[in-house]
């Protein structure tokens, strides 16, 4: 993307730089009227593009095809529209059905698929001894097996944690730990990357580095 | 003020200096990189084989589930595995389950320029923004056309001929997922076709990504901009996210020394025998 000249595509990269610098500012000055405006703004926006998106979804994928003769359409927004009768309490158990049809596909979708990969490929990898002789997947078969029971371990509550339950809901709770840390890390790297993708933007704006 | 020492000073320093640390530590490297090697981990090699591996002809669903406020994690992933996928003359078919998926789309055309020259409806399609997770992933399976009777553009998917030869999951080759999404892929389309799923993560989701690489659920995983830059790296193609690496990896030193710092008074007032 080359650094704009025409006038409306630098208002665009200058109020995208104001903005995030607005964002920021949270950081360093907490609640701000620069922040709360940018906030308030970022948020009209995301409604509006979601608003925007759904309408043309729906007129792509449902309206289009039903004036095309595809009576079958109906059925789906029929449905959608059912789902705005919440708002109307003599009519609100009309969603009712919509939700019912929405909540009945997806447990019915997602509970086919969801017990070979989730339950039973998963038991069986933590399971199965590596085939190769390397000390790092010894480890990590090891670590991941008694991991995984003294995790379970540590979340029984049916029985106190004393006897055999002591010192492997303790091991548990230390593997639990080390998983938190481990995701927050990763959360911290993901905050750290949109950061420095902002700065570079910035830097970009500011004609410090190409665009 | 006088009967301060360093630790106490350091414990009461205005928190600003340091997310002013961190803005300087990642702008340093941004306007002058410096280089820092990038080692390949297996699961980004394998994602990256998995790519090269693509025959002439076979058909790749693409699902671009990141915003615009995750470019700088998965974007330069997606134009190695767009760039890949072109070499080995794949045809790609993208979809998105993010609202903003059309920006994207646009901006991996700036950024993969060859993907204008190849044969709109013949060799890429950009079918757009779906809805409907699982749901949607299991309709699609078994009839494309019927979550997308359009492209993004308006175009019947009827008179695209990639589309008319990829209508089902055995028709495809590879799902690649980006940033998010793994999972119904995974379910929906691996698990009951038998089509390879693989991507990248945003860095967030990487250990939630690992046990189904590890139990073989999907091939190959890049996870966040390190991922990206490990492709780049593979595609000898060094670009954003190998430059981005040298101010995540300065950013995450300053991490370990600052919290080595504000451990040093913890562990000086116990020596000291104080609380």
């Amino acid at each position: 993307m080359a650094y704009p000249t025409d006038i409306w595509g630098l208002v665009g990269i200058w109020v995208g730089a104001v903005l995030t610098v607005a964002i920021y500012s949270y950081m360093l000055y907490k609640e701000n009227p620069l922040y709360r405006l940018a906030e308030h703004i970022y948020l009209g926006i995301a409604f509006a593009i979601t608003a925007v998106v759904a309408v043309q979804n729906t007129n792509r994928i449902a309206i289009t095809p039903l004036l095309r003769g595809q009576v079958v359409f109906i059925i789906p927004i029929l449905l959608g529209l059912g789902m705005y009768t919440v708002f109307a309490d003599e009519y609100r158990w009309i969603s009712r059905y919509s939700i019912a049809m929405l909540v009945g596909v997806m447990i019915g979708v997602v509970t086919s698929g969801t017990l070979i990969p989730n339950i039973v490929n998963q038991i069986t990898s933590t399971i199965t001894a590596p085939d190769g002789s390397s000390m790092m997947d010894w480890f990590n078969f090891l670590y991941v097996g008694i991991g995984t029971i003294c995790a379970l371990s540590y979340f029984l509550f049916t029985r106190e944690h004393k006897g055999i339950l002591a010192p492997t809901a303790r091991i548990g709770r230390l593997i639990v730990m080390i998983g938190l840390g481990v995701m927050f890390g990763n959360t911290v790297l993901f905050r750290m990357s949109m950061l420095s993708g902002r700065i570079e933007y910035l830097l970009q704006v500011l004609k410090i580095i190409p665009m | 003020m006088s009967d301060q020492n360093i630790f106490d000073r350091l414990d009461k320093l205005d928190r600003r200096i340091y997310y002013w640390l961190i803005v300087i530590v990642i702008t340093w490297p941004l306007i002058s990189p410096i280089g820092l090697p990038i080692t390949v981990k297996p699961s980004s090699r394998a994602l990256y084989d998995g790519l090269t591996s693509v025959q002439e002809g076979d058909v790749i669903l693409i699902d671009i589930f990141m915003s615009v406020s995750t470019w700088p994690e998965c974007m330069g992933g997606l134009v190695v595995e767009t760039n890949t996928l072109i070499d080995q003359g794949a045809k790609l078919v993208y979809i998105g389950n993010s609202v903003d998926v059309s920006r994207s789309w646009e901006r991996l055309k700036e950024l993969v320029p060859r993907l204008e020259t190849l044969e709109y409806g013949s060799d890429v399609v950009f079918l757009g923004y779906y809805t409907g997770e699982d749901a949607a992933a299991a309709q699609m399976a078994v009839d494309m056309s019927s979550i997308f009777p359009a492209d993004h553009y308006g175009t019947p998917t009827d008179d695209l001929p990639l589309m008319s030869e990829a209508n089902s999951a055995t028709d495809y080759a590879m799902v690649l997922f980006t940033a998010e999404g793994e999972v119904k892929w995974i379910q929906q389309w691996g698990e009951p076709y038998g089509v390879p799923v693989a991507g990248m993560g945003i860095a967030m989701k990487g250990s939630a990504l690992a046990p189904y690489l590890a139990s073989g659920d999907i091939f190959g995983l890049a996870v966040g901009v390190r991922g990206a830059a490990e492709l780049e790296a593979l595609a000898e193609m060094p670009a954003a996210a190998t430059k981005t690496m040298d101010a995540i990896s300065s950013t995450h030193l300053l991490f370990v020394i600052l919290i080595i710092l504000a451990n040093l008074p913890i562990l000086y007032n116990k020596i000291k025998g104080g609380s």
